[in-house]
């Protein structure tokens, strides 16, 4: 009994000297939470910029003259230099778990990225769910300190808005750092990464008195892809090109998709409820061929311009109008991206290595400067399913 | 704690399934999707044939011998010095096996997780626990697994399922492209990580299982369901995050279940998703140590191995902290040092009693 006993007291000290789980804790006073981290080039190395949070405004009930975020700067010849510089600058840690947003720099996007990517997987802090954005013809850190409305916390309000545009706007794309280093690693694909850009001043944008205005002067916007080659930026989409990108990729979820009446005299919006695409590749005298195919399914949602539309004629020929425009703006995106940026966005190259493994290793070496000849044809077919909660177009008559 | 132990066959079928997706759950589809790439999946398909086999020679070595383990055999076989010799072999076998295993946990704990935590001091902690379950006794550990399979089982299912959604069969792509030889050097390593090792297993099985019916289906039946999850871990990985993007992470399936994400609502689950893989690797490395302490016993003919449970567990953890100076040379030594080495007690050993039996039976005869 008084073994047991001896035994029981020295089991329940050993347990609880050792699984109180003390041994490196941070309490949450202790961390600075970065919500968004910008990279950008400087003369010998990087510029690290952290969002973080300023915890007491942001579960603030009142409103107060202080921002619910802080951004700090720090240089360094790497990455992780910089970051451990930050603790001179900041008063806590920096937490890196809950970071929502990684922003490169253009000019940083423009040297290459893929030194930087190393550091953001490498170390342990950081999760894989953040998005990855180039700031469009700007420095990260400027971008980080604008205030925006609504949400809080800018980094999530990006976050956030890159989400919901990226269900519902063709032109938009979420890029994770998974994704990213994939297709930088691998054969035949290149890719690519959605800008982020200001509208307004950004002096004005880093003020509180920013968000204190109805509309926001200083805000951001999401909607264009930067086409990179290797690990390097080369040029933007504009937001066409963008839209076709996603068509021809099967990103696209659902959209909003414009057309032109025939007497082009108003117009026609479909919303896209589904689209996808298929590639294939046929071989022709040792030449490749690709065939696209994008399928794009959706309801009339907006007409400007009279058309009897119950006709089962008239949905035929906007089908036939409809699927001609867009095959148009595709087959042309195709011919731009061959020639202004010669590089294999579409991952026509890994769609030879995963179908024809055979024929990709006779044309691997090559395939760079091969793609911009290549033949694509892209078609696409729209199909109406419904017209909305009305029928024809109202016939209001106009003053002249 | 008197009297013979037992345990019943059912607990020896989660045991060989623990044991082999023990480690090789977390380091499997790193180094497959390194050897055979786009293939890698079919590495261990082709590893789960030739396991087979083997696992059925394994059986047919214990149904000759029903009451000899492992010590009794050698000595019986090759004499009392030569017998204590290979014994001796065997039980360092089993301990580095064991040293490597716990480093592994240790290692994985303190690069994803723990980050500031001293890696001896997870050592010391984990391997109290499994001290502590040997010192109890095989049943009691079969009970515990009794206990915690269908945890293991949840959590594996959870990871997988939900996973499946953002597979992308592209990724593999294209099949069958790699030479043979690269997929039969992934079959091998596979089977160096999850099915050699099974030999210890049989250091328990021959004589603590009394059931013998219909044994080799049963077995077979487990230790396919076994590989057909590693099959699942290593192409879910290599769809999910590519291939290239696999063979760069330590623990790809811990990068699995972090990128892990339902609707927004269930994500960032990764912690208790990895608890499944701290069980299976304590089932592991219990059985590894349970492996080499009684053999030990036997050897030093100690009336109870238990009084052996604690200095040998000392030396393991000490072991452990040696055994591996870095991960970049564990990974090296798993590629090349440690194939050879489990293939040694996995294929030429029982090869080794197999002939000796045969031999024997021809003396008897004539």
């Amino acid at each position: 009994m008084k073994r047991r006993l001896l035994l029981l007291s020295f089991t329940l000290l050993f347990l609880l000297t050792s699984l109180t789980g003390c041994w490196s804790k941070r309490e949450l006073d202790e961390i600075a939470i970065a919500t968004g981290l910008g990279l950008d080039k400087t003369e010998n190395g990087y510029k690290f910029t952290v969002q973080i949070i300023n915890p007491a405004e942001v579960a603030a009930k009142t409103i107060s003259t202080r921002t619910a975020v802080t951004t700090y700067t720090s240089e360094g010849r790497s990455l992780f230099e910089a970051l451990r510089g930050l603790t001179d600058k900041a008063p806590r840690k920096v937490y890196l778990s809950h970071i929502r947003k990684v922003v490169f720099g253009e000019e940083l996007a423009r040297d290459g990225i893929s030194e930087t990517l190393d550091f953001l997987t490498r170390d342990h802090e950081f999760r894989t769910d953040f998005h990855i954005a180039v700031a469009k013809g700007m420095e990260a850190h400027d971008l980080l300190t604008i205030l925006t409305p609504m949400e809080k916390i800018p980094a999530n309000k990006m976050y956030f808005s890159m989400q919901t545009s990226s269900e519902y706007w063709a032109p938009s794309l979420i890029i994770k750092i998974q994704q990213l280093i994939s297709t930088i690693l691998e054969d035949g694909k290149e890719p690519v990464i959605s800008g982020v850009y200001n509208v307004g001043d950004i002096k004005r944008g880093s003020n509180l008195s920013n968000v204190e205005d109805v509309g926001a002067p200083t805000d951001v916007r999401v909607d264009s892809l930067g086409v990179f080659k290797g690990d390097q930026l080369i040029g933007w989409m504009d937001q066409l090109q963008s839209t076709s990108y996603n068509y021809i990729m099967g990103n696209v979820k659902n959209t909003a998709e414009y057309f032109e009446c025939k007497d082009k005299e108003g117009s026609i919006t479909l919303e896209v409820m589904e689209a996808s695409s298929n590639k294939t590749v046929t071989i022709k005298d040792g030449e490749p061929h690709f065939n696209v195919e994008v399928s794009v399914e959706g309801n009339i949602a907006d007409v400007e311009c009279q058309i009897d539309l119950m006709k089962l004629d008239t949905i035929k020929q906007l089908e036939k109008h409809f699927s001609e425009q867009l095959s148009i703006l595709f087959n042309d995106t195709v011919s731009d991206v061959q020639e202004d940026f010669k590089s294999d966005v579409f991952g026509f190259g890994d769609l030879i290595h995963r179908t024809k493994p055979k024929y990709w290793r006779t044309i691997k070496d090559g395939w760079e400067e091969q793609f911009p000849e290549v033949e694509v044809t892209v078609e696409a077919t729209v199909k109406i399913n419904r017209t909305g909660t009305i029928s024809n177009p109202y016939e209001f008559k106009k003053e002249e | 704690m008197h009297g013979k132990e037992e345990i019943n066959l059912r607990q020896f079928l989660l045991f060989l399934f623990l044991f082999v997706i023990g480690t090789s759950i977390l380091l499997s589809p790193s180094s497959l999707a390194n050897i055979a790439k786009e293939s890698a999946w079919l590495s261990v398909v082709v590893g789960m044939m030739i396991g087979v086999a083997i696992i059925l020679f394994y059986l047919l070595i214990s149904i000759w011998y029903p009451d000899h383990n492992i010590v009794d055999l050698n000595r019986l076989l090759f004499g009392k010095w030569v017998g204590t010799i290979f014994t001796l072999f065997f039980i360092v076998f089993a301990l580095v096996s064991a040293a490597t295993v716990l480093w592994t946990i240790g290692h994985f704990m303190v690069t994803q997780m723990l980050h500031e935590t001293p890696q001896p001091f997870i050592h010391i902690l984990f391997m109290f626990v499994v001290i502590y379950g040997v010192y109890l006794g095989i049943e009691t550990i079969a009970r515990t697994s009794e206990l915690l399979f269908p945890y293991v089982v949840l959590l594996l299912t959870i990871v997988f399922v939900f996973s499946i959604p953002s597979m992308n069969l592209n990724k593999i792509k294209p099949f069958f492209d790699i030479g043979a030889q690269d997929i039969v050097k992934g079959a091998w390593f596979d089977l160096s990580i999850s099915t050699f090792p099974l030999m210890v297993l049989f250091m328990v099985y021959p004589k603590l299982v009394q059931e013998k019916k219909s044994v080799g289906k049963k077995v077979t039946i487990a230790y396919i369901l076994a590989m057909l999850t590693i099959l699942a871990a290593t192409f879910i990985t290599t769809t999910v995050l590519g291939v290239e993007y696999t063979h760069h992470h330590i623990y790809p399936t811990y990068v699995l279940a972090k990128t892990l994400n339902i609707e927004g609502l269930i994500q960032r689950i990764e912690v208790i998703i990895a608890v499944s893989w701290i069980l299976t690797i304590f089932f592991k490395l219990s059985l590894y140590f349970y492996a080499a302490v009684t053999a030990l016993s036997q050897v030093l003919k100690v009336n109870s191995y238990r009084s052996l449970t604690f200095p040998l567990g000392i030396f393991v953890i000490v072991l452990s902290l040696i055994v591996y100076p870095s991960s970049i040379y564990a990974s090296e030594w798993n590629q090349t040092t440690w194939i050879y080495y489990s293939a040694t007690f996995g294929v030429l050993y029982p090869l080794l009693i197999a002939i000796a039996t045969l031999i024997r039976k021809l003396f008897k005869r004539s």
